[in-house]
């Protein structure tokens, strides 16, 4: 039987020792000896969030598949765990091992978002490595980041050996041989980043140093050596249908935040909406094959005895046999007894017709996501949904049935004005009437409308046509929010509508680090210091020592977030070549201002340079037609 | 059709609490390829059901669910298919065809029998003492503080054996062994047996001061005597 880290009298006292004890099915446990590298793989939140995640299990899935590897699982631990660790000096350790994380040839931590790098010094922390890299020895497992925001990298670069740019599936197998042949060669760990940075994919860097200019901008930001490459380009998979897909993946005994088989259809999207990182990070646009999909839905169904299963890709709808697929879905699940979770999809006949199959009686709410409250701004953001869209699409479901409209926009995008801030309730109102007009009081049912805005708060992104965009204050935030509260109470049906938004600190943090430069860390570190963890958890964010660490770093937040950024400025993330080029990006900058509409991939190529990758399903030369 | 299966669960397992439990073993039903039955409706749920609830870390060797199967075609390799799906430490022991009348599980247990096996110095010294002073005592009183305020139980009355094992030579460690009431009205948790018997020593215990293992659950027979619940059924 496995020993654990910890002792019965620690897992006694703490909050779900599930979270700690490994054994999940289809969790793999090798023989430590027999293996030449040890990998573990890290996801810097709660358990149950990092349980959610299906790159992990891509990974793990493809690691593992290797002979010579052994790739495992940590987590944060809760606080809980946190303050007997530290009380009793234990060092953190891998779920299936158990063995310290600092024993390890790789530590690989994902990050899926700006809020969680305080746990990465966490993480760091509990395991007995040093954070910053240039004091790590090969005592200290090479820590290397992955996942959206290692494409800024930069605010946590010092605390980082490697960051691998793109999606995993393709360099790994290359940097593991190269560390395979450095150690049994016994370089020094220098000379192995040195290698590593010449990997596809990989960027190392303590191997660049970065000028600045007076006014805090970079002047230059350059390689120290020759042979270390001046741009790292993101890697990207070729052929979807024939990469590495886990249909084996880890089940855990707690309740994960996503309890439920995932499905990826596709990466990339044909949409193009300027506020949205992820619709250019992805690109080009590659469908898996709607063979293999089923093949692949068939295998996770009898693995894992799961009761519930949903697709996953930026839009759904867009898939190009989606049909074909949601029918095989719900064939194969009725058969199965297993829940269809639908991804968000445009709402039409068809769409409609697959929820009333999925969703039977209990008829759940529609969501549209028109981001901004008139059709001027969303010209602006390049958002396609139009109003006809929205009230179309609410009447038909309303024939159908449904009675409750879900909304999200943001506040605080470029260009917008106090009319497009009122647009939101007005649309709110449109819906609403468009409900009264099409169910007659007989038919309603005793039952109400109900429709709910959400607002979220904008914040420029790397790699948006955004980049360059100032980000509004706090203070503009909270007025915005009232400006659109009382948008919505003044219209005629205002007691159909709910409002939800949520409050401005985090925002402001994910704005200064997401187009953070390396200055950064600093403030990190010290936030950290004075015990700042779990960001991204309400109860755990204390913006007041955030401020504190600004302060006595000496930076300015406004540097980050308001202000507007000229054409020609370098950004901290421009040394990353994602095929999407700046010149694109500044071209829809421009477009954006002007209030110019650009087509979708599948309409018209925009010329983007994703199609550099020749693999695109839209783009022109692309080979997957 | 109605199935009743036995199983084990040690090890690290053991903090996976009652209702993960059952989720995991819905899934392993399934991906077994067990011609499990489900309700009927719109959220279809297998028709499965556990004996008894097991705490969060304590291990047992022998537990109960029941479950429905539209077939027993398929079911030949039950024990042997649900083992692939099991993690370490847990075993599938044995798989009985239920007669279909019988009550469902959990409502034939009656009694429970555990080994409590002591890891506290002070209260594994008295052992001798305090079982045997249990058992000479005419009642020995435990409180339980609810809504309507404290009730007072005879474990007594609760208890229907109770003894001791010495550690020996070949690894059985000192514990207290009991066979205590599991009905669904008067379930006695051995933790409350514990502070009973150590209390005229003036010892409070911490959940990790010991290891509580359940050795067996039980219904009754046609004379009221406990037997095993896989007692008299067929094994598949």
């Amino acid at each position: 039987m496995r020993k654990l880290a910890l002792s019965d009298e620690i897992l006694l006292q703490i909050d779900k020792p599930a979270r700690y004890i490994g054994e999940e099915k289809n969790s793999i446990m090798k023989n430590a000896a027999e293996v030449a590298v040890r990998f573990v793989m890290c996801f810097p939140d709660l358990y149950e969030i990092g349980m959610s995640h299906l790159g992990i299990q891509i990974l793990y899935g493809m690691f593992n598949s290797y002979e010579d590897t052994w790739c495992e699982r940590v987590y944060s631990p809760g606080s809980d765990l946190d303050d007997i660790l530290r009380k009793r000096n234990i060092p953190l350790f891998a779920l299936e091992s158990q063995d310290p994380v600092k024993d390890f040839d790789f530590l690989g931590i994902t990050l899926q978002y700006e809020m969680c790098y305080t746990n990465i010094l966490q993480i760091l922390d509990l395991s007995h490595i040093p954070f910053h890299a240039d004091k790590r020895t090969w005592d200290d497992p090479i820590v290397i980041g992955g996942g959206p925001c290692a494409y800024n990298p930069e605010p946590i670069a010092e605390f980082f050996d490697l960051f691998y740019i793109g999606e995993g599936e393709t360099s790994y197998r290359q940097l593991l041989d190269v560390y395979k042949t450095d150690r049994a060669n016994q370089v020094t760990r220098e000379e192995f980043l040195r290698h590593a940075s010449t990997v596809p994919g990989i960027y190392v860097p303590s191997l660049y140093r970065t000028e600045y200019k007076e006014d805090g901008t970079i002047a230059s930001f350059t390689p120290l050596f020759q042979d270390v490459p001046k741009t790292v380009r993101k890697e990207v998979v070729g052929n979807l249908s024939e990469s590495f897909y886990p249909t084996k993946p880890v089940l855990p005994f707690i309740k994960a935040t996503q309890d439920r088989l995932v499905l990826e259809i596709m990466r990339g999207c044909i949409r193009g909406c300027r506020f949205c990182q992820a619709g250019q990070l992805y690109r080009p646009i590659r469908e898996r094959n709607i063979e293999v999909l089923k093949q692949y839905a068939r295998e996770l169904i009898k693995n894992t005895g799961h009761e519930e299963i949903c697709l996953s890709s930026l839009s759904s709808s867009d898939y190009s046999h989606l049909e074909e697929l949601l029918l095989f879905l719900i064939d194969e699940c009725d058969a199965n007894k297993i829940n269809i979770s639908l991804p968000s999809l445009r709402i039409d006949q068809f769409s409609l017709d697959v929820m009333n199959k999925v969703q039977d009686v209990k008829k759940t709410s529609l969501t549209f996501a028109p981001e901004a409250g008139s059709q001027r701004l969303r010209n602006v953001i390049n958002k396609g949904l139009t109003e006809e869209d929205i009230l179309g699409g609410s009447k038909m479901a309303f024939e159908g049935g449904w009675n409750k409209v879900k909304l999200y926009f943001m506040l605080g995008l470029p260009t917008e004005t106090e009319e497009d801030i009122k647009g939101i309730g007005k649309l709110c109102n449109e819906i609403a009437k468009v409900y009264f007009d099409t169910v007659p009081k007989e038919k309603r049912n005793g039952q109400k409308i109900q429709i709910t805005a959400s607002t979220s708060f904008f914040i420029p992104k790397p790699f948006t046509a955004f980049q360059w965009a100032s980000m509004n204050t706090q203070e503009e935030f909270r007025e915005k929010a009232f400006q659109t509260r009382c948008g919505i109470i003044e219209q005629l049906n205002q007691r159909s509508i709910k409002y939800n938004w949520h409050d401005t600190d985090v925002s402001v943090l994910e704005g200064i680090f997401a187009r953070g430069d390396r200055k950064i860390a600093n403030v990190i570190e010290k936030a950290y210091e004075k015990g700042c963890m779990f960001d991204a958890w309400n109860e755990t964010f204390h913006y007041d020592k955030w401020l504190e660490s600004f302060d006595e770093c000496g930076l300015s937040i406004d540097f980050y977030t308001t202000r507007e950024r000229n054409d020609d400025e370098i950004f901290p993330w421009d040394f990353i070549d994602i095929g999407v080029t700046k010149a694109f990006l500044l071209r829809e900058w421009k477009n954006a201002l002007a209030g110019k509409v650009t087509a979708n991939c599948r309409a018209q190529c925009q010329g983007c340079g994703a199609a550099s990758y020749g693999v695109g399903f839209y783009c022109p030369g692309g080979d997957q037609k | 059709m109605k199935l009743r299966v036995r199983f084990s669960k040690f090890g690290p397992v053991k903090f996976i609490g009652h209702l993960d439990i059952m989720r995991f073993v819905q899934k392993a039903v399934k991906a077994a390829g067990i011609p499990v039955k489900y309700t009927e409706g719109y959220s279809p749920h297998q028709i499965l059901s556990f004996a008894h609830p097991l705490g969060v870390g304590v291990e047992s060797e022998s537990e109960y669910f029941d479950l429905e199967v539209t077939t027993l075609d398929g079911c030949e390799h039950f024990k042997v298919n649900l083992n692939r799906q099991m993690c370490e430490g847990m075993s599938i022991l044995g798989v009985y065809l239920l007669p279909d009348d019988t009550k469902n599980a959990m409502a034939s247990v009656k009694f429970a029998s555990y080994r409590v096996e002591l890891h506290h110095k002070d209260a594994s010294d008295l052992l001798s003492d305090a079982v045997e002073r249990f058992i000479a005592s005419e009642s020995v009183l435990s409180y339980k503080e609810t809504k309507t305020g404290v009730q007072e139980r005879d474990l007594k009355e609760a208890v229907k054996e109770i003894s001791y094992v010495k550690e020996s030579n070949n690894g059985e460690k000192n514990a207290v062994i009991f066979t205590a009431d599991a009905s669904s009205g008067g379930n006695l948790k051995p933790a409350t047996l514990m502070e009973a018997l150590y209390r005229p020593f003036d010892i409070t215990f911490n959940p990790w001061d010991y290891q509580i293992i359940r050795t067996e659950v039980y219904k009754e027979d046609r004379d009221g005597k406990p037997v095993p619940l896989s007692f008299g059924l067929e094994e598949l």
